[in-house]
C-alpha cells in the first residue's frame, strides 16, 4: 500500500526505442513508453486498474530476453531496452491480433462501436490483412441483458476483462464476471442476479470493442455523424465533466469528460443515462398564459409585457414585499446571481430563495469566522491525500455518487480508514472502521461523546457510564466511539464530511470538534490538517447559496440587514436595497405566509437532479394572485400558472455551475434550444427591461465579470480563464 | 434422482458447519477458502445448485457471481447433478493423439449420452477434461477418484459391464 508523500520515489532509467528516459520506480513499460510519447497497442491495460496482462496485445522486446514481454504488466528495471517496433515485437503484435480475431465477428458495419473501436484501429495499424483461421467463428444468441443498461453481445468480446475488474476493483459491486474457462469463457452475470450497480455504464465506454452496448443508445447512429461537445452533468452536485454526443441538434448520448479533480473519468448511471428530458417531446417550446382557465401558446413579447404588467399592477396594489421569488438549485450562477437581484433591485423585494434547500450557509459563515488555516474547505481532491475520512450523516453513494468511488479508491487502493456516522446502512458502510449507527435524529449523541473524548480526554469507562443510560440512541458500543475518537485526534490529514440536512447545532458542534483538534495540535504536529465540507445536493445547490439566491444573503453570504456590507451592493447596482428580511421558500410556499406573498415568481426547472431527489414541491396557489414560472416542460407548478415561461435545459445554454466541492465549471450551449425556449437570464434580462431596468447583459460572461467584482471568493474569475477543468474556490 | 439435489434452499450440516469454521481459520482472508467450500457443499449436495453457490457467497461475503466464476471455472464442480459414476475423459494433447477422441465417440454411443449429460437411470455423466497428468499412460479417464489407463474399446466395455452390475 503506498500512501502518497510517505515513499521516496526512487527514479529508474530504460531506453525505448532508442529513446532514454528516467521514470519513477514501479512505473509500467507502457506508461513509460507513453510518456516518451510512443505508442503500444494494447486493450486490457488501464491506467486507473491494476495490470491484468488479459489480452497479450502490449507485447514487446526486451534486450536480452528471449521471449516478448507484456509492457502493461512488466515495471520497469534499471538499464532495460525495450523496443516496441522491432521485427519480432511487431510479429508478436500481428500474431495475437490474428488470434483475437479467430472468432470475433468483424462485423463492424453493424457495430456501435464501429469508428471508434480500438479493435478496429489497433487491427487497422498493427493487425494482419487476413487471417490463417478459416473455420467457423462462433455464434451466440445474442444479446445478454445484463443489467438495466446494458446489452452483451458475447461474440465480439476479447476477454480483456476491463468490465469485471472496472465492477470490483473501482465500483466495489462485483456483479459481473468472467464464467466458464479457456475457449468457453463469456462475461455474465449469475442466474436470476443483474448488473445494477450505478456505475454500470462505465463498462461501455471501456469496453475496448463493441461488446457491452447502451440500450439507450444502440443503432442510433454512426460515429462520424456525431460531434462530441464538453458539458458539466446536473444530475446531482458532484459535477462530473461530460461530453454530449450530438447529432443534428439532439443529444444522443453522454459520455465522461476526464477531469481529476473532479470525476476521475467515471460517470454514473443517473448521469449517463439522465439525459431523455433534453429532447423529449414534452419540452415547452412557446410561452404560454393562462386565458379562460386553460394555457393557450403566446409570444415572447405579449408573455414578458403581461407578466411584467402584473408584477407591477401587484406591486402598486400591495407592495414590493407581495412579492416572492423562488429559484431552482439547478439555475447557473450566472442565472441565480441575475434573479436576486432582480428580486431586490428591480422588484425591490427580499423573498428571494431557493428551493430544495439545504444547510450550507451555516457552514459557509462559520469559515468565515475562523482564521486556522489548517482547517481547510473541503475540496475532493483532498480526498487523495487523507489518512482518515469522517463521514457524518450522508449516504454519499446515493447522492453524490461519483464521490463514493474517490472514496473507495482512497479506502480500497490506498488504506485511508473510514469512519462514518450514519443511522442506515449505506455502500460505504462495509468499509467503515467503526461504522457509528445512531438512531435517525439523535445524533448529536456520539457527536457529544467525541467531543469529550478528543477535546476533554474522557476515558473509555467515562464513556460507557455515559452511554448507559442513552442506549436507546446508540446502537454502537463505549469501544466503538473511544476508537473513533482516539483515530480522529491521532490522525494527520482528515476529511470530515457531512450531509446537506443535518441540524444547525450538529453542523456548529462539528466545526467546533474540528476547530478544536487543530487548536490542540501543538508545534511537532504542524503537518495536521483537517479538510470539512458540507455536501449540497443539487447541480448548483453551492453555487445559488454563494449568490444570494437567500433571504438573509446577498451574494458572498452579505447578511442583508448590515448596513456596512450592504453598502458596496447599493453602490455598484446603484439603488438603495430593501432593508426588510424577506421570506423562505418554505414560507412563500406555505399559502404566501397569510397572504403576504401575492406575486410568485418561481425560477427553473426540477430536471433533471430535483426531481429524483424525496424531495416534493407543496405549492399552494391560494392568496397567490399571478404566479409566474420557468421551466422546461409542464411541470405540477408550471400547469398551475398564469404565465410559463419555457426555459432551456443546461445543454443548451451557456453557464457555471458551483459543485459539491467548490469548484467552479462553466459550460457551452451544446445544441440550440428546443424550440423558443430561451436560458433563465435571457429571460430575466427581458423581463428587466420591460419593467424599465435595464439589464445589458449580452453574454453571461458579461454577468460574470459583474459577479467576480461583488463575491470575494469568485474575484478574478471570467470564463477564459475556467477553461474545460474549472476554478477551485477558496 | 437423490431428494436433496431438489432442494431449493441449501444449508449446510452441523457437521460441515462445524469443518467450515476449521478451514477459515486457515485463511487470512474469508474468500480464500472459497475452493475448499465449493468441494464440501458439492459432497453434501451432489452438486452446485444455484442455491448452494448463493449460499456459499453468503457465507464468505461474496457476491453470488464471485462463487459462480470459481464453480464454472474448474471441472471438479458439477453444475448440474452427475450419475452415481462421473466418468472424466481426458482430450487433451497427448491423449487427443493416443485416440482420445474416438473413444468419446464410442463412451457417447455405447451409453447413449452426449457429453455433459447423464444416462436416464442416473448411473453415468461423461464429461471431457484437460491432461490428468498421465499422459504416459494415454489415453485415459477417471472415474469417480479412480483413474483408468491406457484404455481400448475392450477395457472401457469391461469396465461399464463392471460398473452397472456393481
Ligand atoms: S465485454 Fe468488453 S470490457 Fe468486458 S471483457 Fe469483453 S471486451 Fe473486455
Ligand atoms: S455523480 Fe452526479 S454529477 Fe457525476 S455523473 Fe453522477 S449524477 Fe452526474
Ligand atoms: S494490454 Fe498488456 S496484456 Fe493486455
Ligand atoms: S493429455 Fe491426457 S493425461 Fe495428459
Amino acid at each position: 500500500m503506498d500512501r502518497a508523500g510517505e515513499r521516496e520515489f526512487k527514479s529508474i532509467s530504460l531506453v525505448i526505442d532508442g529513446k532514454a528516459i528516467s521514470v519513477p520506480e514501479g512505473t509500467l513499460v507502457i506508461e513509460a513508453a507513453r510518456m516518451l510519447g510512443i505508442e503500444i497497442p494494447y486493450f486490457c491495460y488501464h491506467p486507473k486498474m491494476d495490470p491484468v496482462g488479459a489480452c497479450r496485445m502490449c507485447l514487446v522486446e526486451t534486450g536480452g530476453r528471449a521471449k516478448l514481454i507484456t509492457a502493461c504488466t512488466t515495471r520497469v528495471e534499471e538499464g532495460m531496452t525495450i523496443s516496441t517496433d522491432s521485427i519480432s515485437a511487431r510479429k508478436g503484435q500481428k500474431d495475437v491480433l490474428e488470434f483475437l480475431l479467430t472468432n470475433h465477428p468483424l462485423d463492424c458495419p453493424v457495430c456501435d462501436k464501429g469508428g471508434e473501436c480500438p479493435l478496429q484501429d489497433n487491427t487497422y495499424k498493427y493487425g494482419p490483412a487476413v487471417s490463417r483461421f478459416t473455420i467457423n467463428k462462433w455464434g451466440f444468441k445474442k444479446p445478454v441483458e445484463l443489467g438495466p443498461y446494458i446489452l452483451l453481445d458475447r461474440e465480439r468480446c476479447i476477454m480483456c476483462m476491463r468490465c469485471t475488474r472496472f465492477s470490483d476493483e473501482i465500483a466495489g459491486h462485483p456483479q459481473i464476471g468472467v464464467i466458464n474457462s479457456g475457449r468457453g469463457s463469456e462475461i455474465g452475470v449469475m442466474h436470476g442476479q443483474e448488473f445494477n450497480s450505478i456505475f454500470s455504464g462505465n463498462t461501455i465506454e471501456i469496453c475496448p470493442v463493441g461488446a457491452l452496448t447502451s440500450k439507450h443508445f444502440r443503432f442510433s447512429g454512426r460515429p462520424w455523424e456525431f460531434k462530441n461537445r464538453p458539458g458539466i452533468c446536473a444530475n446531482c452536485a458532484v459535477g462530473c465533466n461530460i461530453n454530449w454526443t450530438i447529432r443534428r441538434h439532439e443529444i444522443l448520448r453522454v459520455l465522461s469528460r476526464e477531469n481529476p479533480d473532479v470525476d476521475d473519468g467515471w460517470l454514473c448511471d443517473r448521469g449517463r443515462f439522465g439525459y431523455t428530458h433534453i429532447n423529449s417531446p414534452d419540452r415547452l417550446t412557446s410561452p404560454l398564459i393562462k386565458r379562460n382557465g386553460g394555457l393557450v401558446p403566446a409570444g415572447w413579447d405579449e408573455a414578458i409585457s403581461y407578466a411584467a404588467q402584473r408584477l407591477d399592477e401587484i406591486t402598486l396594489k400591495h407592495g414590493n414585499e407581495s412579492i416572492g421569488g423562488i429559484g431552482s438549485p439547478t439555475l447557473t450562477n450566472e442565472e441565480a446571481y441575475l434573479f436576486q437581484k432582480f428580486m431586490r433591485k428591480v422588484v425591490g423585494s427580499n423573498n428571494i430563495d431557493h428551493w430544495p434547500k439545504g444547510n450550507g450557509a451555516i457552514i459557509e459563515k462559520l469559515f468565515e469566522g475562523s482564521s486556522k488555516n489548517d482547517l481547510r474547505r473541503f475540496a475532493y481532491s483532498h480526498l487523495d491525500e487523507a489518512d482518515l475520512i469522517f463521514l457524518v450523516g450522508t449516504d454519499i453513494s446515493g447522492e453524490q455518487p461519483v464521490l463514493d468511488l474517490r472514496l473507495k479508491k482512497a479506502v480500497r487502493k490506498r488504506g485511508a480508514r473510514l469512519i462514518i456516522l450514519h443511522h442506515g446502512k449505506t455502500d460505504l458502510t462495509r468499509y467503515s472502521s467503526p461504522w457509528l449507527k445512531y438512531k435517525e435524529g439523535e445524533e448529536m449523541l456520539p457527536i457529544e461523546l467525541l467531543k469529550r473524548i478528543i477535546l476533554k480526554g474522557a476515558k473509555e469507562e467515562e464513556i460507557e457510564e455515559e452511554i448507559k443510560g442513552e442506549a436507546e440512541a446508540a446502537s454502537f458500543s463505549a469501544r466503538l466511539v473511544y476508537e473513533a475518537g482516539m483515530a480522529l485526534s491521532g490522525s494527520r490529514r482528515t476529511v470530515i464530511l457531512l450531509g446537506n440536512n443535518l441540524p444547525d447545532g450538529l453542523i456548529h458542534a462539528m466545526f467546533d470538534l474540528a476547530s478544536g483538534i487543530i487548536g490542540q495540535s501543538g508545534e511537532q504536529r504542524d503537518d495536521q490538517w483537517i479538510s470539512l465540507g458540507l455536501l449540497m445536493g443539487h447541480a448548483n445547490s453551492q453555487g445559488v447559496l454563494d449568490m444570494g439566491l437567500d433571504p438573509d444573503y446577498l451574494p458572498g453570504y452579505v447578511r442583508i440587514d448590515l448596513d456596512g456590507p450592504r453598502a458596496r451592493f447599493e453602490t455598484a447596482w446603484r439603488y438603495s436595497l430593501p432593508r426588510a428580511k424577506g421570506l423562505s421558500a418554505d414560507e412563500m410556499l406555505n399559502g404566501g405566509n397569510n397572504g403576504a406573498i401575492r406575486a410568485l415568481f418561481m425560477m427553473g426547472s426540477d430536471q433533471p437532479s430535483v426531481q429524483s431527489s424525496n424531495n416534493t414541491l407543496d405549492l399552494k396557489r391560494e392568496g397567490i394572485e399571478f404566479l409566474l414560472v420557468s421551466d422546461i416542460t409542464l411541470s405540477d407548478k408550471a400547469r398551475m400558472a398564469d404565465v410559463v415561461f419555457p426555459s432551456c435545459t443546461h445543454a443548451e445554454k451557456d453557464g457555471t455551475f458551483t459543485n459539491a466541492g467548490r469548484r467552479v465549471q462553466s459550460f457551452q450551449k451544446a445544441i440550440r434550444p428546443v424550440g423558443n425556449s430561451l436560458s433563465e437570464w435571457q429571460i430575466l434580462c427581458n423581463l428587466a427591461i420591460e419593467m424599465g431596468e435595464p439589464f445589458n447583459y449580452l453574454s453571461v460572461s458579461d454577468i460574470m465579470d459583474e459577479i467576480s467584482t461583488l463575491v470575494p471568493s469568485y474575484k478574478g474569475i471570467n470564463y477564459p480563464l475556467l477553461g474545460d477543468k474549472g476554478i477551485q474556490l477558496p | 434422482m437423490r431428494e436433496d439435489t431438489l432442494k431449493m434452499d441449501f444449508a449446510f450440516s452441523e457437521e460441515a458447519k462445524r469443518e467450515i469454521k476449521e478451514i477459515m481459520g486457515h485463511y487470512p482472508e474469508k474468500r480464500s477458502a472459497l475452493i475448499p467450500l465449493l468441494h464440501l457443499a458439492q459432497k453434501e449436495n451432489g452438486y452446485l445448485s444455484e442455491p448452494v453457490m448463493r449460499h456459499v457467497a453468503e457465507v464468505l461475503d461474496l457476491t453470488p457471481i464471485q462463487v459462480y466464476e470459481v464453480a464454472t471455472f474448474y471441472s471438479m464442480f458439477h453444475l448440474k447433478p452427475v450419475g452415481k459414476y462421473l466418468i472424466q475423459v481426458c482430450h487433451n494433447l497427448s491423449c487427443s493423439l493416443m485416440g482420445a477422441d474416438s473413444l468419446i465417440d464410442y463412451l457417447k454411443e455405447k451409453l447413449g449420452i452426449d457429453i455433459g449429460e447423464t444416462t436416464p437411470d442416473n448411473m453415468f455423466t461423461i464429461k471431457t477434461v484437460e491432461c490428468l497428468a498421465s499422459c504416459g499412460t494415454a489415453p485415459v479417464m477417471q472415474v469417480n477418484d479412480d483413474y483408468h489407463e491406457n484404455l481400448t474399446k475392450e477395457k472401457v466395455d469391461a469396465l461399464i459391464e463392471r460398473l452397472r452390475s456393481n
